[in-house]
């Protein structure tokens, strides 16, 4: 199964920040549990891989990246989500991709953290 | 019949009135001659600024020649403090700009913030007096800023993009306000070609929306979100639109010493603040809320200017420390900056890339 998510036509052309507090409708919290989790979570329990294309927005505030891919880091594990997630872009939109990667790094680094330290 | 007393002691109280009310009518008589005076030959519009200060000197703040944030940031941040605290102690000041020649956005932009802040807090009528440039060039070009109309109290309407220079103050989180920008910056830097698939003008669009989110959650100390102010200006020899942001809260220092663990590392780690904010724009600093994830505005903000080089020449300037994130550069300043200010360039090309 591979299944495609362009946020522009799918979400949002505006990302907003990171809660819906903050941002009600286009917030990373909402993109994550609305869309990316149930079609990740779908895709787990089978094969296939999940493409997102970043194109197409006004840009991305990183809170929006951090709370929608970090969050999802945190959730399933960064090989998990790595296998298969596939974040895409036009060349004006790579920057985002590239972001977008970094963030989900820094929070595998914070998820190994709290495994460490956790002590149950 | 209305009883008066004839008592030595009421005879002398009403004289001793009766002296002071006439002294004080003398001294306004005295004050208003010496006024219409000073007016005479005086322009109507002149007039009114220089009722603002009545005679008392300690009301006037003489503006350097070179007014540079940037350059020159602990004079400007002292013109700041004298405007707060000479405006808290008189309700109104005079700013004699006579002998300024060269100013930046920055400093003209923060003098409008602290100014309007000031006067919206302790002005009587008006906050400002001012004393034109007398230079033709800083004259046309402050004029032209808007910081006039804020300076007569009121909100600017003029913000047409036919200024060179325009400040706004807003509130709230507005993202439809960071298009706005970002496609008057685009509209700059690429006149005539369509709008949309830069590569940089979404920077513009994300930092502001950013820059906004932090305001609004981190920078007042009360329930009242803080107000912010945006300013621009299009260099046509460079071709390179300058953005100033400013919110005239607590501070990114005071704001996260407010946080027990922020605080804890400031004090035991880090040591100077200068220092402190450094580690925070490194991402060294666990984020003040405790919660994983959080905390990746200002490093991301350092990584859109040095790593990617999508914005240039950001500074930022905050509490008693400046910092330069494309020189890694973090000092002490002598004078303090209650709130915040983010300073940098959007180029037309990015890796040699127009669109």
């Amino acid at each position: 199964m591979k299944k495609t998510v362009n946020i522009a036509t799918d979400f949002t052309r505006q990302p907003g920040l990171r809660t819906p507090e903050q941002t009600p409708g286009t917030s990373g919290l909402e993109f994550r549990e609305h869309i990316l989790k149930p079609i990740l979570t779908e895709i787990l329990a089978g094969h296939g891989t999940l493409t997102v294309d970043l194109s197409g927005t006004s840009g991305f505030p990183p809170s929006f990246l951090e709370e929608a891919f970090g969050g999802l880091v945190r959730e399933f594990g960064y090989d998990t989500v790595s296998d298969v997630l596939e974040l895409i872009g036009d060349a004006s939109s790579q920057k985002w991709v590239d972001r977008a990667k970094r963030l989900m790094i820094r929070a595998r680094g914070q998820a190994e953290e709290k495994r460490k330290y956790t002590p149950w | 019949m209305k009883k008066t007393y004839q008592s030595k002691k009421a005879r002398q109280y009403r004289a001793a009135r009766a002296r002071n009310e006439a002294r004080r009518r003398q001294g306004f008589r005295d004050w208003r001659r010496e006024r219409n005076r000073s007016w005479q030959g005086v322009a109507d519009s002149e007039r009114k600024t220089l009722t603002v200060n009545r005679d008392n000197p300690d009301q006037t703040i003489v503006i350097p020649s070179k007014f540079k944030l940037l350059s020159e940031p602990d004079r400007v941040l002292g013109v700041l403090h004298d405007i707060e605290t000479k405006g808290r102690k008189y309700g109104s000041v005079v700013l004699d700009m006579r002998s300024v020649v060269e100013f930046d956005l920055p400093a003209i932009t923060s003098l409008s913030a602290i100014g309007y802040r000031t006067y919206r807090l302790y002005g009587e009528n008006r906050l400002f007096g001012i004393r034109w440039p007398l230079d033709p060039d800083a004259n046309a070009l402050i004029k032209r800023s808007g910081f006039k109309n804020y300076s007569e109290g009121h909100e600017p309407n003029d913000t047409g993009s036919e200024a060179n220079m325009m400040a706004d103050r807003k509130r709230n989180i507005q993202p439809e306000y960071a298009q706005q920008l970002a496609n008057i910056v685009d509209d700059y830097l690429h006149p005539g070609k369509r709008r949309g698939q830069n590569v940089l003008d979404d920077v513009v669009y994300t930092t502001v929306y950013e820059l906004m989110k932090n305001t609004s959650l981190h920078a007042s100390s009360t329930d009242n979100e803080e107000s912010w102010w945006v300013a621009y200006s299009h260099d046509s020899k460079i071709n390179q639109v300058e953005i100033v942001f400013i919110d005239c809260g607590m501070g990114i220092m005071e704001s996260l010493n407010r946080k027990v663990s922020a605080g804890t590392i400031r004090r035991f780690v880090s040591g100077s603040n200068a220092k402190f904010l450094e580690d925070v724009f490194h991402g060294r600093v666990p984020s003040s809320t405790g919660i994983p994830g959080r905390g990746t505005g200002l490093p991301t903000l350092r990584e859109t200017c040095v790593d990617e080089g999508l914005i240039n020449n950001a500074v930022v300037v905050t509490n008693d420390v400046i910092a330069n994130l494309n020189l890694d550069d973090y000092s002490l300043l002598d004078n303090v900056f209650s709130g915040t200010l983010v300073y940098f360039r959007v180029p037309a090309q990015h890796n040699g890339v127009t669109r």
